[in-house]
Formats: C-alpha cells, structure tokens, sequence
C-alpha cells in the first residue's frame, strides 16, 4: 500500500502536533508536545524555536508509529503555523538570533504607535491592508534589528535570515545549513505588514519605512506552489502545502466560495469569510487577508475578524472566580436558569478587538439585581461569545456585501452545545459542527494532498466534509433584537474605563 | 449498591451493605459476587470489606459525571467512529429509567438529521439504556408480572428476561438493541467508565437495521468492535483526565 495517508504538522501556540489523513480526510493518528511559553517581561512572549523543531522531530515519527505507517505511505506533508510568530537565524548553522518573538508578544507597542502617527500608516493599510499594530511580523524583525547587538551587520551581510514560523520549519526540513530554502507563503507573508496585498510581493516602500534588508526575507511561494521535499523526518516526501492556522481552518472546513466562513473557538476566536478573488478592504474594523492560492490560480481572498477573549472568558470563570471546576460544567451552570436574568458580561479584558477596536474599553459585568445568581453569570459569559461573534458577523456582512447563510465552527467550544444554539439563536442562520474538528490540520493536509494530486480537486475534498451537527435558530425575531439592543448598552458601558 | 459501597473510602462490610439496603445476607452476596466478578467492586483480603476498586480516590466518581465534561472528552472518540463506522453515534446517561442523550454525531451518510440532545428514550429498548441498566446494575422490578412497555414486536417486555440479557452485556461488554424501539433502527452499545470502573454512560453507534445488522439478526463484528474501543477510548480519557 503505498501514498495511502497524507501528513499534518499542526505548530501551534501552546503545542505542536502531526495528524495523519486517509483518503477519505478521516483522521488516523494524532501525536502531540507542548512546547515551554517564555515571558521574560510583562507583555513579552516567546518561544524557543528550537525546542519547536525538536518537537516537529518528535511528533511526525510518533504519528507515523501509531498509524503503523512508513514514510513511504505519506504522499504528502502540509504544514499550518501560528501566524505572526517571528524568527531571525543564522543560516550558517541554524542558529536563532533571539527567541521567536511571538503573535501574542506586545514589545513593539512603541514602534507602532509612532508609525501610526507618522505618514506611513496609510501606505501600510493600502499597500498591505493592515494598519500598524503590534500584531504583526514586520515591526517585530525591526525590534529585533533594533535590539540583538550585531543583528542589522549580520542581516545585510546574508548571515541573518527572518521568516514566521513556516519558514523555519521548512528552512529546517530541507536541509538547513546544508541548503535549506528560504520561503513562506501567500498567508503568511500577508501577516507581516511587509506584503504587497494584491501583487503578493515584498513591498520595496514598506521595507524601507522599517529598515528592514531585503537580504533577510524568504521568497514567496503559493500555498501549494513549493515544489520540494523533506531531505530529513519524511526523505522524499513533498512538502505539498504551507499556510497560516486561520487560513488552514478555513481550507479544511471547506469554504471555497466567496460567503463561506468558518469560526473556530479556543482561548479567542477567529472568523474568516471567503470573499473570492478580491481584497475587502479593512474599513469595518476587519483584516484583509490571503485565503489561499492554489497552483497556477490568482489568490483567494478573506477578511478576518478576530475575538480577544472566548474560551478564555470560561477559563477566569473556573481559575479566577472559581465557579466551575472544569471549563465544560459552566454549561451545566448556565442551563441551571432559563435566561440571563438581566446580567451582560463584556469581557474586554484587554480592551475589544473586531469590529470595535476600543483599546481603551475594559470588562463589565452590567444589570446585576438581586435575582441574579451565578447560573445567569455563566449564562451571560456564552452568550458574550456569541453576541461578539454577532458582531463580527454583521461588520463581514456589511464589508464584503456578502450575507452569511452558515456558520461552520470548529474549536474546543463547539462541545458546549448551549453556546452553539446561542450562537445560532443571536446569528440567525445555522451553526454546523464538521465530523473531523482538527480542521487546522486537515486544511494543511487537504492542500498538500491536492498539490500532488492525492485529491483530485476541490470537488473532491467537498465531498469528506460531513457535518457532526447543526443547531438551527430558535430564538423568535423580537427577543433577538431585544437581547441585540440589551447587549450593545453594555458594550457602551465598557467604553473608556481604562485610563490610557 | 455501587453508589453506597463508593461513598465509603474504605469500604463496608457484607452485613452493613445488606442491612443499609434491607436486603438478604444471601441476596447481597450474590450481587456482590457478581459486581466483584464484573470489577466493579473489589474485596480487601485482610478485612474482608467491598469497596470500589482504584482505591479512595474513586469514590469521586461513582456513578456520575457532569454530562457536559463528559461530552467534551468524549466528542473526537466519537467523531472519529462516527466517521470510521458510518453511522450515528449518541452518548447517553441513565435518567430515572429512562436514558437521556448527552451527544449526538450525525451519520455521514448525507441523510438529513436533527440534533437529538436531552431527549429521553426508555432504556430497555435501547443498546444505550441496556448497558446503562446492565453496568448499574439495577435490577428492573418484578412485581406480580408487571411488564415493560412495548414498542415493537421485538421489544424486550420481560424483567425476567431483560436481566437475563444484562448479565450476558456485563460478560460481552457491549449490548444490542434490533429494531426493539423502531422496527427498523438497530443499535450497539458499550460503556464508558470512570477511574475505578463505575460505568457513568454508554457510547452507542445506531442506524438503519439493514446496515447494522446485514443479517436482520445480529450487528456486524466490525461495527461491535469500533464501539467498544471507542467505549475504551473515552474511559481511557477519562482516566487522564481525572
């Protein structure tokens, strides 16, 4: 039996994992690491980039070990990554400059906030469709340059190479000194504020404004475009697909036409919407950004609307407040009461992210009576997640002139089975469930496994995807603009509480 | 019984347990006979007291789980039998008795289907209910030929012979119900147990009866084995969690 699986490497924030796929995108094994979290100052988070690619080392041979399979049966790897998480290495040895400066790490908050008031900012939004933030790649390789003694010598000389974590892994498993190529991808280059967004190209103007040598950065490929295979882990074996986790969800739950869009829950929560062949600018507070490109085909498009705190609410609820004992029993808590009882939580911890975009706001915990109890608090943390989506929703509807017609979620949340009819009740269209969840990995592989025709075609990967379940709306059209109205008051409540 | 003998760590004595229960010495031994022969209970050598096995620590869990936790440790095991199998597969924990459905994964058989949460069904008629009945150990009463509903021609009706049928689940590890609540839904089910062996749910694989049962008798092997791994899988899961 031979080219009967397809590999995913899933590198992720907290841990790294490889899935194998059967032909019909069932998953067959799974093996994971955690790797160490860094923070060497407050707002500061790294990860070792070495520890990362021992553990790739690790998990692709465990996975093969469970599944019984040789590499020889892998006809393809793909590879998905958290975005935005920033390597520079010496390509003598592969030795890292710095520890990886990760997507959650805040330290270039300076940097950005003088190129959002100096004259560039503008040419960032048009040119990469991102307005300065401390979210994305770019600034921190200025940080580095900036801060490593040496670095900005080393990186005009060729001897410093930068890439998101995509390409260090690739760089890795392709020889590294002995060869390894420089490249990212389509997604992932579009996460660095460095990208031209329609050309796909290194932006020259983007590049000087942040001093950052051209020398150091990766050649951009398509996500299936890469054309080469590991010279070590899987010898021989192609690396069919590269691209960023988002965009890899967005693939493996199929959403191929312009209107698709999927959410998946975990700590926050990200929404991506196809918007077909061309960008949807940012003007509703959303990102512009590449879905995918498939060989020889123009780039398809998303936005993106990302939610700060989800799961993340639930895990206070449980460590901070102590309410619950374990993240799923606060549904067990919210089905104690039929409703809210009056009480809205906002979690703007941190301030809110899409599509308000208020730094300055900070979490409440409104229309407390008496009568509430903790049940109606659980209750009105799911339902934040779910008005926030709401949110989201509405500005992606107002931006591309698409409607959502469904929403395909994915995450550790879509077990909680109360926050997806909430979701479905606030949203107004169904909430569908696929069968295989780890659709991070299985997007990664379905592209792989077309790059070398593995999967025939698009129509071809449609068909593996089958839904788990589907919660459809119950809620009647009056409370849901009653509870719309309720839930927007207690956003204004959470406007301007911090002082910054 | 389960319940008792977990809420004492270091478990009680023959006369205590029949006494509490107002049983028979006689009637209490055999069931302990057979709870301990089944590892559910064990029986320390020195004392001679019943207590459940995995020593203190289990008593825990003896019986029942919040079914949402449950849910979420459960949901990629059955994901993936749903997937593997074909068929739709449902979680459920006992209710009075009754079974109620905790999770539902729908068959990808591209048939159109509803979510079936919180929904009730009676547990003699069902693969679910019969592994939650037959692991509870719990005896359906027998009170001057009281028989229990029927739904269909094969419906089991008999206490008699329905707890005949649990002391065959608890030996094979799995149950089966064909076409014993709709003529032509058949089911298989296996347990899902806690550290120390309490069964707190069962998984079951469930569809039409042709294709769970080619022969219009008994489901297919493969089909029996893909749930009681998947049983294994969630109860190994909860074991790692705990």
């Amino acid at each position: 039996m031979t080219d009967s699986l397809v590999a995913a490497i899933d590198q992720g924030t907290t841990s790294t994992r490889c899935l194998l796929f059967d032909r019909a995108g069932r998953m067959v094994s799974m093996a994971q690491t955690e790797h160490r979290q860094h923070y060497p100052r407050p707002g500061w988070v790294e990860h070792d980039a070495i520890e990362v690619w021992r553990n790739v080392q690790r998990v692709v041979p465990r996975a093969l070990r469970q599944s019984g399979a040789t590499p020889s049966q892998v006809a393809a790897l793909g590879l998905a990554n958290q975005r935005e998480t920033t390597v520079v290495w010496d390509p003598r040895d592969g030795t890292p400059y710095a520890r990886a400066i990760t997507w959650q790490d805040t330290r270039t908050s300076a940097l950005v906030a003088a190129l959002r008031r100096g004259p560039h900012a503008e040419t960032f939004r048009r040119v990469s469709g991102l307005s300065p933030a401390p979210y994305f790649a770019g600034p921190r390789v200025r940080w580095l340059l900036d801060n490593v003694p040496g670095l900005r010598d080393r990186a005009e000389e060729g001897n410093a190479l930068f890439g998101t974590m995509d390409s260090w892994l690739v760089w890795n498993l392709t020889g590294g000194p002995d060869g390894g190529l420089h490249v990212t991808d389509v997604t992932n280059a579009s996460r660095t504020m460095l990208m031209d967004l329609r050309t796909l190209t290194w932006a020259p103007e983007l590049l000087a404004t942040l001093d950052i040598p051209p020398a150091m950065l990766p050649e951009i490929r398509g996500n299936a475009d890469l054309g080469t295979s590991c010279r070590t882990l899987l010898p021989g074996v192609e690396i069919g697909a590269v691209l960023g986790d988002q965009q890899a969800a967005l693939f493996g739950q199929t959403c191929f036409d312009a209107g698709e869009a999927k959410c998946t829950y975990g700590t926050g929560a990200f929404l991506l919407m196809n918007v077909g062949q061309h960008v949807v600018d940012s003007a509703e507070g959303l990102l512009p950004t590449v879905a995918y490109q498939l060989p020889g085909e123009v780039a398809t498009y998303a936005v993106e609307g990302s939610i700060a705190m989800a799961g993340s609410l639930v895990q206070w609820l449980r460590d901070s407040l102590q309410m619950i004992d374990s993240a799923p029993e606060i549904e067990t808590l919210a089905r104690s009461v039929p409703d809210n009882g009056g009480c809205y939580v906002v979690p703007a911890f941190s301030g809110l992210f899409a599509p308000r975009w208020r730094p300055d706001a900070r979490g409440v915990i409104v229309g407390l009576t008496s009568y509430v109890d903790k049940g109606h608090v659980a209750r009105a943390v799911l339902e934040a997640t779910a008005w926030q989506t709401r949110d989201v929703v509405d500005a992606v509807n107002r931006g591309s002139g698409l409607g959502l017609r469904r929403l395909k979620v994915d995450g550790g949340m879509t077990s909680n089975y109360l926050l997806m009819q909430c979701l479905a009740d606030v949203l107004d269209v169904p909430v569908e469930r696929p069968m295989v969840t780890e659709t991070v990995s299985l997007g990664a592989a379905y592209l792989a496994g077309l790059a070398v025709g593995f999967w025939a075609d698009l129509q071809d990967l449609r068909k593996n995807w089958h839904l788990a379940a589907r919660w459809e709306p119950e809620m009647s059209a009056a409370r849901r603009a009653r509870e719309q109205v309720e839930w927007g008051r207690a956003v204004e409540r959470a406007y301007g509480w911090s002082p910054e | 019984m389960l319940r008792m003998v977990g809420a004492v760590p270091h478990g009680l004595a023959l006369q205590e347990i029949a006494d509490s229960l107002g049983l028979a010495k006689s009637t209490a031994h055999g069931i302990l006979a057979t709870l301990k022969h089944v590892g559910m209970v064990e029986q320390d050598r020195r004392t001679g007291r019943y207590r459940l096995p995995g020593g203190p620590a289990s008593s825990r869990l003896t019986g029942e789980i919040d079914p949402h936790l449950l849910r979420s440790y459960a949901m990629n095991w059955t994901d993936s039998l749903a997937a593997h199998a074909g068929e739709a597969v449902l979680i459920g924990v006992l209710a009075d008795t009754d079974v109620e459905v905790v999770h539902h994964v729908f068959s990808p058989d591209g048939t159109r289907q509803r979510l079936v949460f919180g929904k009730r069904f009676p547990a003699h008629a069902t693969a679910l209910g019969k592994v939650l009945l037959a692991f509870a150990g719990w005896r359906v009463p027998r009170e001057g030929g009281h028989w229990l509903p029927r739904y269909t021609s094969r419906t089991v009706v008999d206490p008699e012979q329905l707890h005949r049928e649990s002391l065959d689940i608890r030996a094979r590890g799995h149950a089966v119900a064909v076409g014993e609540l709709q003529p032509d839904i058949a089911s298989v089910a296996a347990p899902v147990r806690a550290p120390g062996g309490i069964c707190v749910g069962a998984v079951a694989a469930a569809g039409p009866l042709d294709r769970v049962c080619p022969d219009g008798r008994r489901p297919r092997a493969d089909l029996v084995e893909q749930v009681v791994a998947t049983g294994h899988a969630v109860s190994g899961q909860l074991e790692r969690e705990a």
